[in-house]
């Protein structure tokens, strides 16, 4: 190709000439902006067919359910920039919750249960790396293997689930606790904070880090990475046990929530994940995604469901409604590597 | 065309589309006129008021820097893009071309550098892809499908067997598969987009074979190409383009090589090679028997200022020197020291740190990370130079990549553009500046074909730099299967063949006889090339 057509986010010279032309454009052609155009006017609409959306206990209560998604998403987001992918996040759920839940009990301790979900996290995302890259297996079906091993020992350890008896206050605060009070607005949750925290945290990571840069870099193109002296198995390694340890942290909060760690949480789980990480902008292709549009996509995917349920449709549409978002996600990508001359 | 119609006959039980296929227009009538063609993409006019034309039976070459308008022409031919304004003609008649098959209706067809065949079919049915003869019970009739391109291979003057799988053919065979693919059709335009990027010299005489063939049963065909030396054997025509206007249109005979080149750059080239005379150092890259990869025995020195050629016939394993003694390939035996300090073997890492670089002959492939910016393509080997505990200070990264972008004259929107949107030769020069970037720290550079497919003008920037970087102390090591460029470049010349150093020439000593002399020793006639070796 010679003359390429000027990529979208390129503003044109009217466009630095006058910002909100650029900031128009951007709402209407990144994956990004359309993403938070569509979630604003969806919010608007729910917001009048339903009196309960706008109110601050719904509004916390829905974020606070998408903060383990979110969490996840982030992890996941690295992973699939890196051109890899991690099938198993759903079964940690269930597998992490009835560990952790278990050392509680035994060590009544808090720091120690999370640290027993952390360190559960790292040996399952070190397995999918090493199975991955030693191996040379895609690691569609390496994680595929692992979603029913992680799930197949969750079963084992338990029959059922495993019930809080330790009675740690601090532990049930980290699922349904409030960090502080937004004066004007309310109590924000700490399972938002920890989101907040962590989307931030690997914001700057992506963005700014030389370890950000080599993540897109072995993602877009392994072969160009490596002969520029970036150690791509490495770098995909660390994104293995950054989802792994991050799906860890979300089944932790999820067992606070539950007060309960139970072998059949997180099902589906994964699609929810990965559906939000594509619908985001991410490619399967790697090289591409942002952290940003990965969040904006799990607002809307938590908010859309939300609405579902707010608006008294049968709730067993929500497990559609994310297969319908995946379709739509995979159609934006595929249209938008048309546009790109890809194909 | 008396052959043609004779195969048709022939296939009486196959539902033949060439018996009711018109026949070919006559030698010298205009097959497709484009009447003020402009096509712009956000920010750029990539074609501007062009007027371009082709008559049956003639080869017209389409000529031009990259970015020139070129590949936007073809794209528009192809059905690719669509024009903002002007108007197409095929035949006399005006057409709209909303898709590739429109334009193929209108037998016309585009082989690309990029072949869009299907690797795992075999030659017969990726010929007859998309429109396999039946038998009467509506079944494919596979033989009359072989039946028929080993006709349709034959008019070309080739013995391909029809029924090997397409993947398993050589790059140039992959070619002429193409061009049977579109005699199937009954094109009455083929462009061939740089055909003979990828090709040996005989693999070309076979190829020039078979466009002369075409153009005696009538068939047009636009060449687009890089190579002068090609243009004066083949064309009857030139078309040069230059930032996305058509320059001029003239019988071939009645140019000049320093004329074609003056409309493509815009300005006259005074000297393509601007070689200086080399200060040279110490050995800075000794290698001693080195092996693996295809290669054996391979010893070679480049030392500071220098400029070390490699250079053999495709398949030599040239490109293959760089790639093993960098670790991007395996190396069996032997050692590999830099400045003293050995190198370990298979492992990039460790020799980008002591200090030496590799641009490869792929710049897709392992060169380019297509999807990232101009500026995280440049400083992807220097980055920490601009870190500070893996904090990317993005100011300086901006300002450094910024020099290199001004210094090579890279023509892009922005350092934020994704480099997958830079013509060719840019991007050719952003790879350039990733291992300039790396200066501080970069003794010897190794450069494989890094002016294939890439325009003039920026040819001898890329000569210049290299020149630059020599005086500047630091080794070069550059692989090419490109002679001018060679003789032009190199204070020595290493010649290979089959996998070793056969002949090691100076400067004073290299002559184009005695490299082709020494590439060649013992190798069959070149001519012999692709149609014997499609047989077997």
């Amino acid at each position: 190709m010679e003359r390429a057509p000027a990529l979208d986010i390129e503003p044109t010279a009217r466009e630095r000439a006058n910002p909100l032309a650029g900031a128009v454009r951007w709402l209407f052609r990144t994956q990004e902006g359309i993403l938070l155009v569509v979630l604003i006017a969806l919010c608007l609409l729910l917001a009048r067919l339903s009196p309960v959306f706008a109110s601050e206990r719904n509004i916390f209560v829905l974020l606070s359910q998408m903060s383990m998604t979110a969490i996840v998403a982030i992890g996941m987001t690295l992973l699939i920039v890196a051109r890899e992918i991690d099938l198993s996040v759903g079964s940690m759920q269930a597998f992490v919750g009835v560990v952790a839940m278990q050392a509680l009990n035994a060590t009544e301790h808090l720091l120690a249960g999370l640290a027993v979900a952390l360190l559960a996290g790292v040996a399952v995302g070190l397995v999918n790396a090493g199975l991955t890259l030693k191996l040379k297996i895609n690691s569609f079906i390496v994680t595929l293997a692992m979603f029913s091993i992680v799930r197949g020992l969750a079963y084992t350890f338990t029959a059922a689930s495993v019930q809080n008896h330790h009675k740690l206050e601090s532990f049930r605060a980290i699922g349904t606790g409030f960090a502080f009070t937004l004066p004007g607005i309310g109590r924000v949750p700490w399972p938002v904070v920890i989101a907040a925290a962590i989307f931030a945290l690997f914001a700057v990571i992506l963005n700014k880090t030389t370890f950000g840069r080599a993540v897109y870099a072995v993602g877009g193109n392994p072969r160009a990475a490596e002969l520029s002296g970036i150690r791509v198995d490495l770098i995909k390694t660390l994104c293995f046990v950054i989802t792994s340890v991050l799906a860890a942290l979300a089944a932790f909060i999820l067992i606070s929530r539950m007060n309960s760690g139970q072998n059949n949480a997180g099902f589906g789980f994964e699609l929810q994940v990965i559906g939000a990480v594509l619908l985001g902008g991410a490619s399967l292709a790697g090289g591409q995604g942002t952290l940003l549009g990965t969040l904006l996509a799990v607002l809307l995917l938590g908010t859309l469901n939300n609405g579902i349920v707010l608006l008294g449709i049968n709730s067993s549409w929500q497990v559609a409604v994310n297969g319908l978002v995946i379709v739509i996600a995979v159609l934006l990508d595929a249209r938008r590597r048309r546009s790109l001359g890809q194909d | 065309m008396a052959r043609r119609d004779e195969a048709a006959g022939e296939g009486t039980a196959v539902s033949d589309t060439r018996a009711s296929a018109p026949p070919v227009a006559a030698p010298g009538r205009v097959v497709l006129a484009m009447e003020g063609i402009r096509k712009t993409f956000p920010g750029v006019v990539a074609l501007d008021d062009v007027d371009f034309e082709v008559r049956a039976g003639e080869v017209h070459a389409l000529l031009g820097e990259n970015g020139a308008g070129k590949s936007t022409l073809i794209k528009i031919v192809a059905g690719l893009y669509r024009p903002d304004a002007g108007v197409i003609r095929v035949d006399g008649e005006p057409v709209e071309f909303r898709n590739p098959a429109d334009s193929l209706e209108r037998r016309i067809k585009v082989v690309y550098q990029e072949l869009d065949l299907v690797p795992g079919l075999s030659v017969a049915e990726n010929v007859f892809l998309g429109g396999y003869p039946r038998t009467s019970h509506g079944l494919v009739d596979f033989a009359a499908m072989r039946r028929r391109t080993t006709e349709l291979l034959g008019e070309l003057g080739l013995t391909i067997d029809p029924d090997r799988p397409v993947g398993e053919l050589r790059v140039a065979q992959q070619q002429l598969v193409e061009i049977a693919r579109a005699l199937s059709r009954h094109a009455q335009l083929i462009v061939m987009d740089e055909p003979t990027s990828a090709l040996s010299s005989g693999e070309v005489d076979i190829l020039f074979g078979v466009i002369a063939r075409l153009q005696e049963r009538g068939v047009a065909i636009v060449y687009v190409s890089h190579k002068l030396d090609e243009i004066y054997r083949i064309a009857d025509r030139v078309t040069v383009f230059r930032d996305g206007k058509r320059v001029v249109t003239e019988a071939a005979a009645a140019t000049t090589p320093r004329q074609l080149v003056a409309w493509m750059v815009g300005r006259d080239l005074q000297d393509l090679f601007p070689k200086t005379a080399p200060e040279i150092g110490r050995p800075l890259l000794e290698a001693r028997g080195v092996s693996g990869s295809g290669l054996h025995g391979i010893d070679l020195t480049v030392r500071a200022g220098e400029v070390v050629g490699i250079f053999g016939l495709m398949g030599a394993g040239i490109n293959t020197v760089g790639r093993v003694l960098f670790g991007a390939s395996e190396r069996a035996g032997g050692t590999v020291a830099l400045d003293g300090q050995a190198i370990r073997p298979n492992t990039p890492r460790d020799a980008i740190a002591k200090g030496l670089g590799l641009l490869t002959e792929s710049r897709k492939d392992d060169g380019l990370v297509l999807p990232l910016s101009v500026r995280a393509n440049m400083t992807l080997a220097s980055l920490s130079r601009f870190a500070n505990l893996s904090w990317i200070h993005g100011r300086e990264e901006a300002r450094a990549a910024g020099q290199w972008v001004d210094r090579l004259s890279i023509k892009t929107p922005s350092l934020a553009q994704p480099v997958r949107y830079l013509s060719g030769g840019n991007q050719q020069k952003v790879l350039m500046a990733r291992w300039l970037l790396r200066q501080h720290n970069l003794k010897v550079l190794m450069l494989a074909e890094p002016t294939r497919g890439i325009d003039v003008g920026s040819k001898a920037e890329i000569y210049r730099l290299i020149d630059e970087m020599a005086h500047g102390g630091m080794g070069i090591l550059f692989m090419s299967t490109e002679i001018p460029e060679i003789l032009g470049i190199a204070d020595r010349i290493l010649v290979m063949r089959e996998g070793r150093i056969t002949a090691e020439l100076t400067r004073a000593e290299a002559t184009q006889e005695r490299l082709v002399a020494a590439a060649a020793v013992g190798r069959a006639p070149a001519s012999a090339g692709v149609a014997q070796e499609a047989g077997d």
